[in-house]
């Protein structure tokens, strides 16, 4: 299976609670390319692990579209949002036991995850390889409750792979882990996303993890807030032309600031035009 | 599934357990109540005579339509088989054929015996031969040995005899030769359908001819196959195969002999002529097979009130419960669903994962349940029904497993459903989102409302049929529902209270039981389970009680001996020396049903042996029922003479008018001797007269007899009184005779010169006015049942007629009334014995001579007996209380009453498994949630507190409401549970509340489910690791 493309357009989501409303996403466009490997990051409340979800499918946008490869997720109906978590998306919820039957060994979840997409596609690879791949294959038949946190993590990284996804969305997959513990999951991460081509889309607090990533998205607010790309931190124009500033400028730039935007011969130069001056820099 | 049914292995236990329970359950009851029924049918059918189960079909007489009617031939014998349904004969033995008619000796004189000349077949192999042998050719006969006696016949005698037909025949009837070959007895045995060939011989007809009856006379066929005979009756007899019948064929029995009934019936015209078609076959059907039938059948019936009112109750709160479980088994799943559903499984899968982990533990739970069902019914077999029901599975067995399973199945499902419907993110929640705050719930809100309905619909009694038994349950349930959702705020603000006030173990106690789901589900079910108790016990033990009330009612002391001889005071000397003072002498004086049944009993041994379950024995007036008397009056000899003095001695119209002596003799019988005429011309005459008093009389009074309306008025000196060769106490001192005033009557008695009486009388002549000795009560004082007592504050005492020992009248004084009688069913009077006997010791055919004892003791019973036997006294028949209490106890509503054991027990068995239950579900959020207290210093000792404290106070809470609701059913359905086989007067059932039985089975709910809420509490404060805290599956 190639890495699945994946795209949002004006993505909406907002929570219905008793009392009020609230708006997790507004308006987010992203678009990840078939087989890149890209970090969701943003402070808590921020919307990534919703956006994860509407890609998930579990949820439904609030306005908006998804697209995943050429299929537009909010027009599915239900059975179809199955087929294509039994065949092309898997998602890694936060906490590895929330994605592990509790009374199998690994081996066993990886096969319990493929069920029901073996049922779709006879081209699954089987448990034992996907443990072997994720570093987890001398565990394979360890009861659950004797695995340390790191390869509790690394089995369930084996189950949100078991069927061979085309997209793996990973929710925290490293928090709550010792060092060499996250180090050994993203390098399993890693290793799928190089060596099967699966896209992944990975939400992590932790900017170590961030910076390891060659892409990573900043949502704010419900929306994108920036990107970075190799190490490098970029503003992202949306899609109706506006341009979220980095977070460490908005205290430099308090709501009202004037920008000019100026054409040079190396390309734009925003210039902050001085209130009190009432003229240029 | 193995694993997963180990990881949860409690919880599979009790979900096993339940539905083993419920299976066995339903199982038991269809079992159970045909095991009933079968064995009312083995009781009805041995229990009743020979010739009730048979089905006897007789020819009707050729004169059946009148003398000279052509047009009816009576059936063969072959024809009247014929009526019998082939399809049905394997019910019965092998046919036993008869032809019989009346006879009398062809001389026809006075002597000349009337009688049965009968051959039965295969009669012979049922009598054992005195003299000769069977009779086997034309004319023989065999006889008893009384008819030998009494007519003279023995082995070789000629007995010409000629036919006594229904309807007298002009001219003379052929003579016809019977010629004695044996003379028989009888061997008892069913083959005779209880018909008795001897016992009359002797005894003179009280119809025309008037002639001796002679015992019946046993020939052969061939004496009835030469047409010399007018009106032979021909009959077949169908003996009912006792070892096979079972209840499905005595319910279909009865139908049959109604239908041979109703094809073999005589139509007739308005002139009585036949209108049946010829050749029909017309024949008397006689049999008590419909009889048995209706009972059977009104035992079924009443079961069909008891076990439902049982079984449903209890098979809603197994559902109920089940429901509950299942949910809790389902909700404990949801993280797995939704890493199912997160794979693609969908909402099908995901139940289907469910599914797979919980219906084969369910479905494991059948057979156990089966097993443990089939166990239930052998025990109930063997121990409540006496082995009187065979064992088997009839079709009802096989629906109730297979609808235990489907139901089982279509629970699991349902819950799986349920549990499963909700999106992936719902799923991932580890608590459902449920409504904030306090609220009734809809379906909570909707299943109060019917339930609510439904019990006062049946509270005002327009509800009956299922749902109106499952009332006291609808009851309980309404009331559980309620508690939980009142629970939630009141513990709410409790909790907060007790916060304030730093009492923080109690208080989180309460806050947990308020912010926990599982709280209302322990408090509903709790609620039902002890209602189901308090109301089983309730039934079990009212129709205990009200079957022993009867059964005391009904023999009237512990131990009843009806006793053999006529002479009651020489029973009462052998009764007064013999059983250490623990038997009495009772005379039963009965008659038909306007007669008043009169107990004649010594007072002060009967107010302690008799049972009076209506009334307080010691408060009754058992003294007032003697009375002192004057004298007794003795006569004995042949005659007597008597000097009579009148004096201004008038009779209207100078009619004339007689003085009698009215006396009882020896054996208590009234004479009433005339004496003579009373002269009116105030000379004295002597009178002179014979009296039969050889062994001795007891003069009851003087007496004037006139004719009616003849007036009368003077006096009278009697003197010189003297009885030839005898003595007498005649004519007494004026103290021995009673004055009186009674309408138009006066006499008056005074002392007249020694050896003489003078009385003074007048009278209208409409009564007959008599000196009467005191000897005898004007009204013999009795204790009164029924109308005839005169009303509070009355001047006088209400009088209603008596009987002597022999069956004389008598006044009876009302001194008191009993609300019934012991061992009298209907208006009685209850006199005293010693009183009774002034009138005469000999009982007469309507009195029946008993002892009463206050026990039972079989040693007593022999010394009785030996010291009767002493005075030639038999005991012919024996009743126990607790004999009488066997036969209530073995009917079918005592039977079905018994299901209330297995109620309860299973009801507080339900109970304490959903406690164990859904601490399995959910100790170890308990746990880590008590762990998390202990991390903020919360001691264990405070941990074990709060964790005893979430359920053990909403337990024992939920077991007192539950008792009230049961108590309160109890009161509502009671009424309409039937407690005997036959309707009792209403008045005499005892529904009053149990209280030390229910306050016993209270006492044990509190004590078993708050053991187990308490062990529950102990069991997760034990886990309650600070460890837990970090645990992560």
């Amino acid at each position: 299976m190639t890495g699945l493309p994946v795209r949002t357009e004006r993505l909406v989501h907002i929570y219905h609670t008793e009392g009020h409303d609230v708006a997790a996403l507004s308006g987010v466009d992203l678009e990840v390319r078939s087989g890149e490997l890209v970090g969701l990051l943003g402070p808590s409340g921020a919307g990534k692990s919703t956006l994860l979800s509407l890609l998930g499918g579990m949820f439904r946008p609030s306005a908006g579209k998804i697209f995943l490869g050429e299929t537009e997720l909010s027009g599915l109906a239900e059975r179809d949002l199955d087929d294509l978590r039994a065949t092309r998306v898997s998602m890694m919820l936060q906490g590895a036991a929330r994605n592990l039957v509790p009374y199998r060994n690994p081996e066993q979840n990886v096969a319990f995850a493929q069920r029901w997409t073996r049922r779709r596609r006879s081209d699954l690879a089987a448990p034992r390889e996907i443990l072997t791949a994720v570093g987890l294959a001398d565990h394979a038949h360890v009861p659950l409750t004797a695995l340390p946190a790191g390869q509790l993590q690394l089995a369930a990284v084996a189950v949100g792979l078991a069927p061979g996804p085309g997209l793996l969305l990973a929710d925290e997959p490293t928090s709550q882990l010792d060092h060499a513990a996250r180090d050994t999951v993203l390098q399993a991460i890693a290793r799928a996303n190089r060596e099967l081509g699966t896209t992944v889309l990975l939400v992590t607090h932790d900017p170590a993890v961030a910076q390891r990533l060659p892409r990573t998205v900043t949502i704010r607010d419900g929306k994108i807030g920036g990107e970075g790309r190799l190490g490098e931190e970029y503003a992202v124009v949306t899609a109706d032309g506006f341009l979220p500033l980095p977070a460490h400028t908005l205290p430099s730039l308090p709501p009202g600031t004037l920008v000019r935007v100026r054409h040079v011969p190396e390309g734009f130069l925003l210039e902050v035009e001085d209130p009190a001056a009432g003229g240029s820099p | 599934m193995w694993a997963a049914i180990r990881y949860r292995r409690l919880q599979a236990l009790v979900l096993l357990a339940l539905s083993a329970l419920i299976t066995a359950c339903t199982v038991l009851a269809p079992l159970y109540d045909r095991a009933m029924q079968q064995a009312l049918t083995r009781l009805s059918v041995d229990s009743a005579p020979t010739s009730a189960t048979a089905v006897q079909v007789r020819s009707l007489s050729r004169f059946r339509f009148g003398v000279g009617s052509p047009s009816y031939e009576p059936a063969t014998l072959d024809q009247l088989a014929g009526l019998l349904p082939a399809a049905d004969r394997s019910w019965f033995e092998s046919r036993i054929d008869g032809t019989s008619l009346l006879v009398t000796r062809a001389d026809q004189t006075e002597r000349s015996p009337v009688g049965v000349l009968q051959w039965r077949a295969e009669a012979c192999e049922h009598v054992s031969w005195l003299a000769g042998g069977c009779p086997s050719r034309a004319g023989d006969i065999a006889v008893t040995a009384a008819d030998q006696k009494n007519f003279g016949l023995t082995v070789g005698s000629a007995v010409p005899v000629v036919e006594l037909p229904a309807v007298q025949q002009q001219g003379t009837l052929p003579t016809v030769g019977l010629r004695v070959t044996g003379i028989y007895r009888q061997t008892p045995a069913p083959y005779w359908d209880d018909q008795v060939l001897a016992g009359v011989s002797g005894s003179v007809d009280t119809q025309p001819p008037y002639r001796p009856a002679h015992d019946t006379w046993l020939t052969a066929p061939a004496t009835f196959t030469a047409p010399r005979w007018i009106d032979p009756v021909n009959s077949v007899t169908f003996n009912l195969d006792r070892r096979t019948v079972d209840v499905d064929r005595m319910l279909r029995a009865g139908a049959m002999v109604t239908d041979m009934a109703d094809q073999s019936a005589v139509e007739v015209d308005d002139l009585g002529q036949s209108i049946n078609p010829t050749g029909a076959v017309l024949a008397d059907v006689q049999s008590g097979l419909p009889g048995i039938g209706s009972t059977i059948d009104r035992g079924r019936r009443q079961a069909l009130v008891t076990v439902p009112l049982l079984m449903i109750q209890l098979g809603l709160l197994a559902l109920f419960v089940l429901g509950l479980t299942l949910g809790a088994a389902v909700e404990q799943r949801r993280t797995e669903v939704a890493v199912a559903r997160l794979r693609g499984a969908g909402r099908g899968g995901g139940r289907r994962l469910v599914m797979s982990e919980l219906l084969p533990v369910v479905l494991v739970g059948v057979p156990v349940g089966t097993a443990i069902g089939l166990g239930l019914a052998t025990v109930a077999r063997r121990t409540v029904l006496d082995g009187a029901a065979p064992f088997e599975l009839g079709a009802g067995f096989w629906l109730a497993v297979v609808g235990a399973a489907v139901l089982l199945a279509a629970l699991t499902w349902a819950a799986a459903a349920s549990g499963t419907r909700d999106g992936i993110s719902a799923l991932l929640r580890t608590v459902p989102t449920r409504q904030r705050g306090w609220g009734l719930g809809a379906v909570d809100a909707v299943v109060i409302a019917a339930a609510g309905t439904a019990v006062l619909a049946f509270a005002t009694g327009s509800l009956t049929g299922p749902l109106a038994a499952a009332s006291p349950a609808l009851l309980a349930l309404i009331a559980g529902l309620l508690l939980a959702y009142l629970i939630v705020p009141v513990a709410t603000w409790l909790g907060r209270r007790l916060t304030a006030r730093g009492a923080y173990a109690a208080a989180l106690a309460l806050l947990a039981v308020a912010r926990r789901p599982a709280t209302r589900r322990v408090v509903t079910v709790v609620t039902v389970a002890s209602a189901l108790l308090v109301f089983s016990t309730y039934a079990v033990s009212v129709g205990d009680r009200n079957r022993q009330l009867a059964a005391e009612r009904d023999n009237g002391a512990p131990m009843v001996a009806d006793l053999t001889g006529t002479n009651v005071a020489s029973a009462a000397a052998a009764l007064a020396g013999a059983g250490g003072g623990h038997a009495t002498p009772v005379v039963r004086l009965t008659g038909d049903k306007s007669f008043r049944t009169t107990l004649a009993v010594d007072p002060d041994a009967f107010g302690r042996v008799a049972l009076l379950p209506d009334a307080d024995a010691s408060a009754v007036p058992w003294s007032q029922l003697r009375v002192p008397t004057g004298r007794r009056l003795g006569l004995t000899g042949n005659a007597i003479s008597l000097r009579l003095t009148p004096e201004r001695f008038r009779v209207v119209n100078d009619a004339a008018a007689h003085l009698q002596l009215q006396l009882l003799d020896a054996l208590g019988d009234q004479k009433n001797i005339d004496l003579g005429l009373i002269p009116t011309s105030d000379k004295p005459a002597t009178l002179r007269a014979d009296v039969p008093c050889q062994a001795g009389c007891t003069v009851v009074q003087f007496a004037v007899s006139a004719y009616y309306g003849t007036g009368y008025s003077g006096r009278l000196t009697i003197s010189d009184v003297r009885v030839p060769g005898g003595r007498t106490d005649l004519p007494g001192a004026a103290a021995d005779w009673r004055s009186g005033v009674a309408d138009d009557d006066r006499v008056e008695v005074a002392a007249g010169a020694p050896g003489a009486l003078v009385v003074r009388m007048s009278s209208d002549g409409k009564n007959q006015l008599g000196l009467a000795s005191r000897f005898f009560p004007a009204a013999l004082p009795a204790l009164i049942v029924g109308p005839g007592i005169a009303p509070a504050g009355a001047r006088s005492a209400g009088t209603v007629l008596g009987n002597t020992l022999n069956g004389g009248q008598l006044n009876l004084a009302g001194i008191g009334a009993l609300p019934r009688a012991p061992a009298v069913d209907g208006p009685a009077a209850v006199v005293d014995l010693g009183l009774l006997q002034h009138w005469g010791t000999r009982v007469g055919r309507t009195a029946r001579m008993q002892a009463w004892f206050d026990t039972e003791d079989p040693a007593v019973l022999d010394q009785v007996r030996t010291a009767l036997q002493r005075a030639g006294i038999e005991i012919s028949g024996l009743r126990r209380v607790s004999d009488v209490r066997d036969s209530y106890d073995s009917a079918v509503p005592a039977w079905s009453l018994q299901l209330g054991v297995l109620a309860a027990a299973v009801g507080l068995l339900l109970a304490a498994l959903v406690l164990v239950l859904l601490v399995a579900s959910t100790w170890r959020r308990r746990s880590r949630d008590l762990a998390c207290l202990g991390l903020t210093g919360v001691p264990r000792r405070g941990l074990s507190r709060v964790a005893v404290g979430e359920q053990l106070p909403i337990v024992l809470l939920a077991v007192l409401v539950g008792a009230g609701c049961g108590l309160l059913g109890a009161l509502l359905a009671l009424p309409t549970v039937p407690l005997f086989a036959e309707p009792r007067d209403a008045a005499t059932l005892d529904l009053s509340a149990p209280w030390g039985s229910v306050l016993v089975v209270l006492l044990t709910a509190l004590l078993v489910l708050g053991l187990v809420a308490w062990l529950c509490g102990r069991t997760v404060a034990a886990r309650a690791r600070l460890s837990r805290v970090r645990e992560v599956l």
